[in-house]
């Protein structure tokens, strides 16, 4: 039965706070309210107002205090509204939870786990329109996971939970609706691994969360039996899983990334750097990207269309890359 | 106070400015390097309090933390090779002097990020909660924390959710150089906790003795009700802020002034009415707590330096 | 007891200090926590404080001097009962830890960029000593014999007296001649690196004394049971490649030393003697050494010097 990539977070987030006794949510109108997106919808009922917490407007207090309930033995999910407020918390992600182990000389353990949703894409403007997932991909210690699929959204939480690391899952806004089919018990799961969703020969393109789907569009409206193209969903922004994208450029020689973040400095940035730095032989054009441009997010509607990739973009530029040259 | 348990307190206090003066000398002849945030003079804060917790209890500290994480029971000889940058420190030589840490001694840093470690302490006071601990959770910062907003989310926090935590407050009027009064418009810190609905006290820092009844309780009241405290510590650092600080923010006369008020003189004094404490035993004292620097010092300049090969080792786990 | 005070160092960024002004005078009594100068560093004017309480015997920076930090601005005189933690540092200790490829790479590079080298070369024979050595080491038992490598070691500790501008250390821009020859010996290890250990006051050696106090060396620096001071207080190095083979080596100077001697391969070669070409001893000696302090003229008389010695082993 196909169901929503919200259900599978859900139904995600209703499974750990089940098995894992010492886990619990934290985060702004998560309990009474039911989760801004509707993802913990009917849990305070269900699990108390201890396993899930109504925090107030505080992201560094209640970022520091999952940090502290993480190193006391708890499993915090702290669950930061947009990633656009998790700037207010961004001392305690970076400066105390990817460091302390470090700093610590290995001592100290945080499995702490933060979700937020990201990316723009619902006339939100500015300051509600961020994707700040590559640019947190910037610091070691963390692990970033972001699900493009239902299944990824289903069974992420789980290994993020268990992972001894802060892991931050990044669920795009764009994604909450989409449907699909998704097994319950998944084997050989591995969420730090990119995963190829289409097989080719002809192109490789690299994409990840909300961008995902419009890349996998893109391919289907330009599909033909000469141009296969391959497309990597990331998954994990760190660490990068770098194998697979130089084992896919091997065969197929051209590349495109279709990133939602700004270009400069961006994810899309590094992964074509690691490209040129490792497989540079094997490419037979030059590294193309595609990525959100350089602007604060305008409000109205079709100013913010064209600030972010659109499918017929990266059909376009496919187009370009296949045909043109 | 019985008189061993004054003795006691004298020889933590007269040990925390002992190792602040050997790493302030060590500093000079680069031995020690970094940022180096010396204690002399807040020495009652650190000593009254600790001594009224038991090893299992956990301790949040800030960057001036040597003393804390000596009292806390992390043995001189970590710490020291932590300052000199080796592998056998309490945090791996990784941290330095702002980052000392065990786990083993439940003390979590060592946190450089003025009031970030205030929420740590109330998660970890949550948590000893939840699991049926019994341990209590300290978290000492600085008066300049008192404006920052994780300060004030987790006061908030802690108080909304009685979570206990007994927060103390080392006030020594300034913040590097900036004087209370020149950046907080309340500069009654107590009226200040007391605004998230929590009970707080004043307390003499300079004078032991009120260190630590004051302490004591504010762990009863935190034991009987279930609920946070705070305790604002008048005190003063006799020292320039670190290393690298000319000291034009203050005057000569009133550090001269705080001097006088030399919490390790003020117990002795107190120790010597009582004729409870001799030249003797000082003697006998400084003599001990010099062999222990000296073997601190010592371990430290052996210690090895960690491997380069190790450097990617745990950032994760 | 004499205790040294030093230029502070206030942070990794501070190299030295300007004293503006001295608060104490020789004779006076200094407290522990008294202020005893005002220093001007790059970022501020900062009273400095004495770590013991003593008399000062003497002030050895002036004021407006500007001093290096560590460096021994002024001796006091304290009570023996005031322990000195920090003086444990100074006791000799075994060196241990630090990485060794490491540390050569970085006073390697030092050496390279701050030192202008210049280069010499002297083809010496070596017929007369190797005679001489023969003769002498039959009446010796096996372990006083003496080796031909530290035979070469002497020859340079008997030139150096003559030759200050080859003997001690430039720090900060000034170089000084030191009284003591601590000479250093490049000894390679089991593993590959190479270690530069010093046989220390060299000069009050007698010749067998010398030859054993140089197996000793070798023999320790592999064991990696070596003096601090052993390592840090060289002020002459000899670098021999020959047991390895090679015919000569332009050494890189070993800061903060201004000159080392490199030692090729003993090899019998043509040579001419009265105008007849026969074979004999020889080796080749080079001279790498520090512009700044010397110049050719000087390091080619140095190295005639030691070839001279050579010539007449019986007074090494």
């Amino acid at each position: 039965m196909k169901i929503s990539y919200r259900e599978a977070l859900k139904r995600g987030l209703r499974e750990v706070l089940i098995n894992e006794k010492n886990s619990f949510l934290i985060g702004e109108d998560v309990g009474a309210y039911g989760g801004t997106y509707a993802v913990s919808q009917d849990f305070l009922k269900e699990f108390g107002a201890e396993k899930i917490m109504d925090a107030p407007l505080s992201e560094v207090g209640f970022t520091g205090l999952g940090i502290g309930a993480a190193l006391g033995g708890l499993k915090p999910i702290v669950e930061i509204m947009t990633v656009n407020f998790s700037l207010l918390a961004l001392d305690q992600i970076i400066n105390s939870a990817a460091f302390m182990r470090y700093m610590s000389g290995g001592q100290i353990t945080i499995p702490l786990v933060i979700r937020m949703t990201t990316g723009g894409g619902r006339q939100l403007a500015a300051q509600h329109s961020n994707s700040f997932e590559g640019w947190l991909a910037h610091i070691p210690g963390l692990k970033i996971l972001v699900p493009a699929t239902v299944e990824d959204a289903r069974h992420m939480l789980r290994f993020a939970v268990n992972d001894p690391n802060p892991v931050l899952i990044f669920e795009h806004a764009m994604l909450f609706n989409i449907k699909d089919e998704c097994d319950e018990a998944v084997k050989d799961f591995n969420p730090y691994n990119a995963t190829v969703r289409r097989t080719g020969k002809a192109l490789t393109l690299i994409s990840y969360g909300g961008m995902l789907p419009k890349c996998l569009q893109a391919v289907e409206e330009i599909y033909d039996a000469k141009t296969e193209i391959e497309v990597i969903d990331l998954r994990c922004l760190r660490p990068l899983d770098e194998k697979t994208i130089f084992q896919s450029i091997a065969k197929t020689h051209h590349v495109l990334i279709v990133d939602e973040g700004w270009k400069s400095g961006s994810l899309s940035a590094e992964i074509s750097a690691r490209i040129m730095e490792c497989c540079f032989s094997d490419l037979d054009f030059p590294v193309q990207r595609l990525c959100r441009k350089e602007v604060p997010m305008p409000y109205a509607k079709h100013m913010e269309e064209a600030a972010i990739p659109q499918v017929k973009d990266i059909v376009r530029k496919l187009q370009e890359m296949l045909y043109e040259v | 106070m019985d008189t061993a348990m004054q003795m006691k307190i004298l020889k933590d206090m007269r040990r925390v400015r002992k190792m602040e003066d050997v790493c302030a000398e060590l500093y000079t002849k680069e031995k020690i390097r970094g940022f180096l945030h010396l204690y002399i003079g807040e020495e009652a804060v650190a000593t009254g309090v600790i001594n009224m917790l038991s090893p299992k209890d956990n301790v949040v500290a800030t960057y001036r933390e040597h003393g804390h994480a000596l009292l806390k029971g992390v043995s001189s000889k970590a710490i020291m090779a932590e300052m000199f940058g080796k592998v056998g420190g309490c945090s791996k030589g990784r941290g330095g002097s702002m980052h000392l840490y065990s786990l083993e001694h439940r003390f979590f840093g060592g946190c450089a990020i003025v009031a970030a470690g205030i929420p740590h302490a109330v998660g970890l006071a949550m948590a000893a909660q939840r699991l049926n601990e019994d341990r209590q959770t300290v978290c000492f910062f600085g008066e300049g924390a008192m404006a920052e907003g994780a300060f004030h989310e987790a006061m908030n926090m802690a108080s909304l959710w009685h979570i206990p935590v007994l927060f103390c407050c080392e006030n020594n009027l300034y913040a590097m150089g900036t004087a209370l009064v020149r950046s907080q418009a309340q500069t009654d810190l107590v009226k200040k906790a007391k605004v998230y609905a929590m009970e707080a006290e004043r307390v003499d820092g300079m004078n032991v003795f009120d260190v630590i009844e004051k302490t004591k309780m504010a762990q009863d009241y935190i034991q009987r009700e279930k609920k946070p405290f705070f305790l604002e510590f008048q005190t003063y650092r006799f020292k320039p802020h670190s290393m690298f600080d000319p000291e034009k923010y203050r005057d000569k006369e009133e550090v001269e002034k705080w001097k006088e008020r030399c919490p390790i003189a003020f117990l002795e004094k107190k120790m010597r009415e009582q004729k409870i404490l001799s030249n003797e035993q000082l003697k006998l004292m400084d003599a001990e707590i010099e062999q222990e620097m000296k073997d601190a010092v010592l371990f430290a300049e052996q210690s090895a330096l960690e491997d380069i090969a190790d450097l990617a080792k745990d950032v994760f786990a | 007891m004499k205790y040294e005070f030093t230029m502070p160092s206030l942070g990794a960024d501070m190299e030295e200090g300007k004293l503006m002004q001295w608060k104490i005078k020789v004779g006076d009594d200094v407290k522990k926590g008294q202020i005893v100068a005002q220093i001007e560093t790059t970022k501020a004017v900062v009273d400095i404080e004495s770590f013991r309480s003593g008399k000062v015997l003497s002030l050895l920076a002036k004021e407006g001097d500007v001093i290096g930090v560590k460096k021994t601005i002024a001796v006091f005189d304290i009570d023996e009962s005031q322990e000195m933690i920090t003086e444990v540092l100074k006791k000799e200790k075994p060196f241990s830890g630090i990485n060794l490829r490491e540390a050569i790479a970085k006073a390697m590079a030092k050496s390279k960029k701050e030192i202008p080298h210049y280069y010499l070369k002297r083809r010496v024979s070596l017929d007369t000593l190797m005679n001489w050595l023969d003769e002498k080491n039959v009446l010796l038992p096996a372990e006083n014999r003496l080796l031909i490598s530290a035979i070469l070691l002497r020859a340079v500790c008997l030139a150096l007296p003559q030759y200050p501008q080859m003997n001690g250390h430039y720090v900060d821009g000034k170089y000084e001649a030191c009284a003591d020859i601590n000479l250093g010996a490049a000894i390679s290890l089991k593993d590959g690196g190479v270690m530069v250990p010093a046989i220390l006051q060299a000069q009050k050696m007698a010749l067998t004394e010398f030859n054993r106090a140089f197996q000793d060396l070798v023999v320790r620096t592999r064991q990696g049971e070596l003096k601090n001071s052993e390592l840090t207080e060289g002020t002459f190095t000899v670098t021999n490649v020959g047991d390895l083979g090679c015919d000569e080596v332009f050494g890189i100077i070993f800061p903060p030393q201004v000159a080392i001697l490199g030692v090729g391969r003993i090899q019998k070669d043509a040579i001419v003697v009265d105008g007849q070409i026969r074979a004999g001893f020889v080796v080749d000696l080079t001279l790498s050494a520090d512009h700044r302090v010397s110049d050719g003229l000087l390091g080619a008389r140095f190295l005639s010097e030691i070839d001279k010695k050579l010539q007449t082993p019986s007074a090494l």
